[in-house]
């Protein structure tokens, strides 16, 4: 099958295979819509790194079955990541959310899916206070507020 | 561009809570203002009401809720309301494991929380590992089972009170006793029939333009072809699992006796705007079909005197019509007179249908008792035969005291050896059945026993104050030296504590050591409890491989787990012998 | 050159980014034929995507407020407190407190939804222009760019689809849908519900020219059937698609003109035509409208379309074709026979009729058939009776075949028709006993030596189409009587043409009626069989035993020892003493028999032997003649090697014979003037003396004397009749104790019920009949009548 260009938002071309592309639903539509022209695809949201990252990972992810429909329950019930992913992930923060961007642009489910599981296990099990601390969020809430929603939150502590 | 949580958009945020427990989201709830409002989306927490648990209680009326629009249910609530039912249930199995007192409010405040208890229970039943988990697996199973009965046993006092049920429930509150066959709730079985007419229905689609009679011998004959009824002659046709509808319907062969048979052809044709009822002919269930009124089978406008003549089917056999008069041959035969021919030809009611199926379970298990290589049988004999004979209490004739009176002492010794959490079902459904009769005062005797023993700490065998040596410990495994069964101790008398007739039954004087000697309790692996002398017992130390998952299963009543270093159980009951 | 990535819009700005999409969206809603470029591609679906996700996390509430647009209230919720109220009520009011985490992508979803309906409006100003084919052509046309576009539309806007989609139909949100979808439902409503009766009008006159001979277009037809079928969605699930508007807006109008014109063409046509042109002219017409769903129609349509059909062309005039059955069968026109089954087959209850027509037809048939039999007076074969009633079954069961398909109600009507008349007909009027007995002796025709049926293969197929006669035989005991007796012939008197033939039918008859009835048969057979064997072996060793002198003095001498109880044969009815020769030869045997069988009885029918004598006293003869005689014509005749002359007192008491016997025997010698009477002319009785004829001739050299004496034949048919009597008497009785001994107690109508269904497999009871066993029974003190109705079993 042919090889693909894909153009990054700051203009550098990366070339992949077709069934590597085609883990983007986006791509795969749009060649499916226009046929293969043997232009270059212009990629506007993603920039070269963020695109070689995501390329890395639907390389490696080439061969796998399509998802069975979305099944939400199955899917999201295990926040299991397999060892190859969990160490994909293993990037700053900054790169792990244009990962996720990237993925909800080019419609790569499983990698969105990945990302957003990575996300989850970053919160589990911590405070309020450490995770405004690990994603540095404002607490923008007044001390009344921010006891009313911490009773109204209470079972969550209860074990 | 700074990428950081806050500038994920909604929708990415929303996918990322999906992924998390709720107790994450409740805690980025109190982060700020923004999160705060993503975590407080209905549809997440819908999600995690859908996710998290399986089983509602009726109560809630999950099914329909998930279907209207998500802003009439505040799930957010409803789903921390479920999560403390879910802790407290945990917490009661906590602490009916910690003492043998007290346990029967605590096992009835399980209860009392319905199907919201239920998803716990089936998590601390599947427990593999822990200090306790023998012991743990034990009682949530017992938990679980009795809630099942608490659904099944309302179907047929409903049944006994004249109230409209549907077949398929009434036989499916059989499948609800056994724990084996997976179901937990009646309208599962539906479920599974209801996809069985979506096939039929899928493969002919024109079968509602057919006439009576050739749409239910098309139905019987496809049934028939796909193995939905009747049985593999190869199988054991006593065997115990072929009595009960779930579980023909669930396992691979679909294997049934008549009875069952009849009622899943019956079901499927009244799906199908037959009128098909179940026939109570002798030794073999029938099924029966009407003709819509005014019609005869043919569906030709019927002028005749009364009913046109209806058909009769056997849908164990398969597609064939039976003629009624080869039916009455045999009633001939059998030397029926005109009322009883009348009676075995026509419909029979539910109620006798069912309690037919339960002569045929204890037939059963009468029969598989007899043939030693037929135990592989995957329904546990006890649990079938305690709704054998639950549906036969309820549903006998009341103008039959003595069938009621004849059934009593088996169904009270059942419960109280392996069934215990079921008191308050005793209570409610078996005690008045017997209001005028001298068991009336007997019933609620034993009862009172029951829970004045429950509420009372246990009498204490201490070792120390001892007056002689008990050789053997609680936990401990051993085999028999005259009759070669392997079983666990668990209790001890210093002497034999029995009646003075037992002893004499059993000929204790003729032992070497005679009565006074240590006696002892214990567990044997058919699930029997019986009393040992020391001179019989002879200390093995096995691996917990080596012993019966039946064994191992029942430990769990007064163990908390093995041990692999010393080779016995960890005993549970260390409030009765605490040097144990 | 590739053209210039397109500059996206900036995210924020709705109007903008709108604008940006409307033109995208043109360009392929009117020039995809031109084509799309990737860049333009990339940019739409980038606008999309960029402002559903411009989320301005700092921006105040009031700020997204007024980026997301109205109704910002619907979902807000009470943080106040958490109520115990968990279930509220859809309609409920609540305090708006908070705003909830919002999806954008609305406005777009609503801007795209106005500008297909301005499309559509559009769309369907132009089609006012056209109508009839050339509108049909406009709509297929605007369907195809429409839908093609409707799919790339719904790629470019697919980030809606995935979030604000999903998530407004999670909430359960009502008329959401995918983009696609959303098309499809604007087509509907817009433009759809605006040209559909024209279109169909067109539609259904292109079918109509299609049904006059013409020449369509009929790939139009299908492509509007088609568009028909995309429009149905599902309300609950816009994955699944239903037939409701293909069936509302299509099929409706169509079957309604298809029902128009077929009633129309088939009243003229009836009008002009026979009903046998009308019937192919219907059949046609069937097989045309079943073809025109497979060409452009829906395969939903089958079912409705055939009914329609079947209702006005076959339904409509059923009396009309039915009136035409009777003719059809009396001109014995299969070919239109099978037609019109065909049709008829095919509506509800449209064969019934058919069948008592048919019934009552074939009954005449056979009657009319036996009618000529007997006209030709009492003394026909039995053959020619039997002949006429296969031949009319067979014609009758070729008819069911061909053109009825075989049916089975056809058949059953063919069985009801024959058993009728084989068992009730004008020969056997007196008595139904008559038509087993013909049979029978048909039967005994063919399976005895001589018989015409040369060839095996012919035999055996003769012997078929018996037991097709004999399947409607009522009286099937009577039969067995009767081909018990011929059979006993036969095999005593070695006349069987083949013993293969007689096994052969055996097994037939004990095919139809089981092994009870057939058990006395087969034992009679095998009788014979072991007979063979015994003569074997007895002669051997009479060649060991005996000399050459005792050999001369030794009547050769066949032997045949027949059990007791199986054959239908009885005892001699006289007394007679046979000639010493004879004694010895039988005593022989005898010794020899009891040797082998200690215990046994044997009783000699001496009736049933015969024998050859050799005349050497007859002068002229150059070659002496030999007489076939019976044993007690030997026994008379070997009286007079010791004297010529012998009174008729001499013989009688010589021979022991009774005179019913012996006056017949007499007679036949004297009639072969084998014996000459004195005085002459005198009849054999006391008084008269008999001499032997030395002048005796004859043409031939064997002379048959053993001729059977007329009365017996007839005594021997009396006879069996009786025994009928008598065994069916024996045959109901013994079914009345078996019942009563198994159910103890029983009313009356019930037992006679039951009798019936028990016997009447060998022959239908008369309830006198049963009802005199009964009373006999009781005599008998074998059951009891108890009070009422009721009947109890004495044990």
């Amino acid at each position: 099958m042919a090889n693909i260009t894909l153009t990054s938002s700051d203009g550098v071309d990366v070339t992949v295979e077709r069934t590597v592309a085609d883990r983007s639903v986006l791509i795969k539509n749009m060649l499916e819509d226009l046929g293969e022209t043997g232009e270059s695809i212009p990629i506007p949201n993603v920039n070269e790194a963020v695109l070689k990252k995501v390329i890395e990972w639907c390389d490696h992810h080439k061969n796998d079955p399509p998802s069975a429909g979305d099944d939400d329950d199955n899917r999201r019930k295990t926040t299991d990541i397999d060892e190859w992913d969990q160490k994909f992930m293993q990037v700053d923060q900054e790169m792990l959310f244009e990962v996720i961007l990237a993925a909800n642009y080019l419609d790569i489910k499983a990698l969105l899916d990945v990302g957003c599981k990575t996300v989850a296990n970053m919160i589990k099990g911590k405070s309020p206070e450490e995770i405004r601390k690990t994603f540095n969020i404002q607490n923008d809430f007044t001390p009344e507020e921010e006891d009313q929603i911490r009773r109204e939150n209470e079972w969550a502590e209860d074990r | 561009m700074v990428r950081s949580l806050e500038h994920l958009p909604e929708e990415i945020i929303h996918l990322i809570l999906c992924a998390s427990h709720p107790r994450s989201a409740a805690a980025l709830e109190q982060t700020s203002h923004r999160f705060q409002n993503v975590t407080n989306e209905p549809l997440l927490w819908r999600h995690y009401c859908h996710v998290h648990y399986k089983s509602w209680d009726k109560k809630h009326n999950i099914p329909q809720r998930l279907s209207d629009p998500v802003s009439s249910v505040d799930w957010k609530t409803l789903f921390t309301l479920r999560f403390r039912a879910d802790q407290s249930v945990s917490r009661l199995l906590d602490s009916i494991l910690a003492s043998q007192t007290g346990r029967i409010e605590k096992f009835r405040s399980v209860i009392d929380f319905g199907f919201d208890a239920k998803d716990t229970l089936v998590r601390h039943s599947r427990v593999e590992s822990g200090e306790d988990h023998l012991a743990r697996r034990y009682y949530a199973r017992a938990l679980l089972t009795c809630l099942h009965r608490s659904i099944a046993i309302p179907e047929w006092a409903k049944l006994r009170r004249g109230e409209p049920v549907s077949i398929d429930r009434a036989m499916a509150a059989f499948d609800l006793f056994i724990p084996e066959t997976g179901f937990g709730d009646l309208d599962e079985v539906r479920v599974i029939l209801d996809g069985i007419i979506a096939r039929f229905r899928a493969l002919h689609p024109n079968i509602d333009s057919l006439r009576p009679r050739a749409k239910a011998l098309a139905l019987a004959s496809w049934l028939q072809e796909n193995d939905f009824t009747g049985m593999d002659p190869e199988r054991q046709y006593h065997s115990l699992e072929h009595n009960f509808l779930g579980l023909a319907l669930r396992s691979p062969g679909h294997n049934s006796l008549p009875l069952v048979s009849a009622v899943i052809y019956c079901y499927a044709a009244q799906n199908l705007q037959l009128d098909a009822r179940p026939c109570g002919f002798p030794f073999h269930v029938h099924v029966i079909i009407s003709p819509p009124s005014g019609l005869d089978m043919n569906g030709s406008t019927f002028c005749g005197e009364g009913p046109s003549a209806p058909m009769y089917l056997d849908p164990f056999r398969g597609a064939r019509e039976t003629p009624v008069s080869d039916l009455r041959d045999q009633l001939v035969f059998l030397g029926a007179t005109d009322a009883e021919q009348a009676e075995f030809l026509g419909e029979s009611p539910l109620a006798q249908i069912i309690l037919r199926c339960s002569k045929n379970i204890l037939n059963s298990i009468h029969s598989v008792s007899h043939i030693p290589e037929s135990h592989g049988t995957s329904v546990d004999v006890v649990s079938a035969k305690y709704a054998a004979l639950w549906s036969s209490m309820l549903l006998s004739g009341e103008s039959r005291p003595m069938d009621l009176r004849h059934q009593l002492p088996w169904l009270m010794e059942l419960f109280a050896t392996d069934f215990p959490s079921d008191i308050f079902l005793i209570e409610q459904h078996i005690v008045p059945l017997f209001e005028g009769l001298f068991e009336h005062e007997h019933i609620l005797e034993s009862l009172h026993v029951m829970r004045a023993v429950d509420e009372i700490p246990k009498q204490v065998h201490r070792r120390s104050n001892g007056k002689k040596d008990i050789r053997y410990k609680v936990g401990q495994v051993f085999q028999h030296r005259r009759y070669h069964y392997r079983a666990i101790i668990t209790g001890w008398d210093s002497e034999c504590g029995a009646e003075e007739q037992w002893m004499r039954r059993m000929g204790i004087d003729r032992l070497q050591a005679g009565r006074h000697q240590s006696f002892y309790h214990v567990l044997v692996e058919d699930r029997s409890v019986r009393y040992v002398a020391e001179e019989n017992i002879e200390l093995i130390v096995p691996e917990m491989t080596d012993l019966p998952q039946s064994l191992t299963m029942i430990a769990g009543k007064h163990f908390k787990r093995w041990d692999g270093i010393t080779h016995t159980f960890v005993s549970n009951v260390r409030d009765e012998y605490p040097d144990d | 050159m590739p053209p210039v990535m397109p500059q996206t819009p900036h995210k924020d700005d709705l109007v903008e980014t709108w604008s940006f999409l409307e033109d995208g969206i043109n360009s392929v809603m009117h020039k995809l034929e031109e084509g799309v470029d990737m860049k333009h591609y990339m940019a739409l679906y980038t606008a999309v995507h960029n402002f559903c996700t411009s989320q301005k996390a700092v921006a105040s509430n009031q700020g997204l407020q007024a980026h997301r647009g109205g109704s910002l209230l619907r979902r807000t919720r009470s943080q106040t407190a958490l109520s115990q109220e968990i279930y509220r009520a859809q309609h409920q009011k609540l305090i708006p407190l908070g705003l909830l985490a919002h999806l954008l992508g609305e406005e777009l979803y609503k801007l795209l939804g106005e500008y297909l309906s301005r499309h559509l409006h559009e769309v369907h100003q132009k089609s006012l222009a056209h109508a009839e084919e050339a509108l049909l052509t406009f709509y297929i046309r605007e369907w195809s760019r429409y839908t093609t576009a409707a799919k790339y539309v719904n790629h470019l806007f697919s980030y809606l689809n995935r979030h604000w989609v999903k998530r407004e139909i999670d909430e359960g949100k009502k008329n959401v849908y995918d983009v696609y979808t959303l098309h499809l439902v604007k087509w509907k409503d817009d433009f759809f519900e605006n040209v559909h009766t024209k279109v169909m009008e067109a539609v259904l006159n292109l079918v109509e020219k299609q049904r006059n001979g013409e020449t369509i277009e009929q790939s139009q037809i299908k492509s509007i059937v088609d568009s028909f079928v995309s429009l149905g969605l599902d309300e609950n699930d816009s994955k699944k698609s239903t037939l409701e508007v293909y069936r509302h807006y299509f099929q409706v109008p169509f079957i309604e003109a298809t029902r128009r014109y077929y009633e129309n063409e088939s009243r003229q046509f009836v009008a002009e035509n026979s009903v046998v042109e009308y019937m192919k002219k219907a059949e046609t017409r069937l097989e045309e409208e079943k073809a025109r769903v497979g060409l452009y129609l829906h395969s939903d349509a089958t079912k409705n379309l055939t009914e329609t059909c079947l209702d006005v062309l076959v339904t409509a005039h059923s009396t009309l074709l039915r009136d035409e059955f009777q003719i059809l069968l009396d001109n014995e026109r299969q070919e239109d026979l099978a037609r019109m089954y065909r049709l008829l087959s095919r509506i509800k209850e449209g064969l019934d009729p058919l069948r008592s027509t048919f019934e009552s037809h074939v009954r005449k048939a056979g009657l009319a058939a036996i009618e000529k039999v007997s006209s030709e007076g009492e003394n026909f074969e039995p053959k020619l009776y039997v002949d006429a009633l296969l031949q009319v079954h067979t014609r009758y069961q070729n008819l069911v075949n061909e053109a009825f398909n075989g049916e089975s109600e056809f058949v059953r009507s063919l069985d009801n028709a024959c058993r009728e008349f084989v068992n009730r007909n004008n020969i056997c009027k007196t008595a139904t006993t008559k038509s087993p007995e013909l049979l029978a002796k048909y039967t005994d025709s063919l399976l005895k030596k001589g018989s015409k049926a040369a060839e095996e293969s012919e035999l055996e197929e003769m012997l078929v189409q018996i037991m097709t006669v004999f399947k409607y035989i009522e009286d099937k005991d009577v039969f067995q009587k009767f081909y018990s007796k011929m059979l006993a012939k036969r095999l005593v008197h070695v006349s069987s043409v083949s013993d293969d033939a007689e096994a052969s039918m055996i097994s037939k008859l004990k095919e139809a009626c089981g092994f009870e009835y057939t058990n006395k048969l087969q034992r009679m057979f095998q009788d014979i069989q072991i007979s063979k064997d015994l003569n074997t072996s007895y002669k051997d060793l009479q060649d060991k035993v005996l000399d050459d002198d005792d050999r001369k003095r030794m009547v050769d001498a066949h032997f045949q020892v027949l059990g007791t109880g199986f054959w239908p044969l009885n005892p001699p009815n006289t007394a007679f003493s046979a000639p010493p020769e004879i004694v010895k030869t039988a005593e022989r045997f005898q010794k020899f028999y009891f040797d082998k069988h200690n215990g046994r009885k044997l009783t000699w029918l001496w009736q049933l032997c015969k024998g050859e004598v050799k005349a050497n006293y007859i002068k002229n003869a150059k070659v002496p003649f030999t007489f076939q005689v019976s044993t007690f014509q030997m026994g008379i005749l070997l009286l007079f090697n010791e004297t010529d002359t012998l009174s008729y007192s001499d013989i009688q008491k010589a021979t022991s014979l009774a005179p019913e016997v012996l006056d017949p025997n007499l007679a036949i010698f004297l009639k072969a003037k084998v014996l000459v009477a004195s005085p002459e002319g005198a009849k054999p009785e006391t008084g008269t003396t008999f001499s032997l004829n030395y002048n005796f001739k004859n043409k031939k050299i064997k002379v048959n004397l053993n001729i059977q004496i007329k009365s017996e034949a007839k005594v021997e048919s009396d006879d069996t009749h009786k025994t009928i009597e008598e065994d069916r008497k024996l045959l109901l009785q013994s079914a009345i104790v078996r019942i009563m001994k198994s159910r103890k107690k029983m009313k009356h109508v019930q037992l006679v019920q039951e009798v019936i269904h028990q016997v009447k497999s060998r022959f239908p009871p008369k309830i006198a009949d049963i009802k005199k066993n009964i009373e006999a029974l009781m005599e008998k003190d074998y059951i009891e009548r108890l009070d009422g109705d009721e009947i109890s079993y004495i044990a």
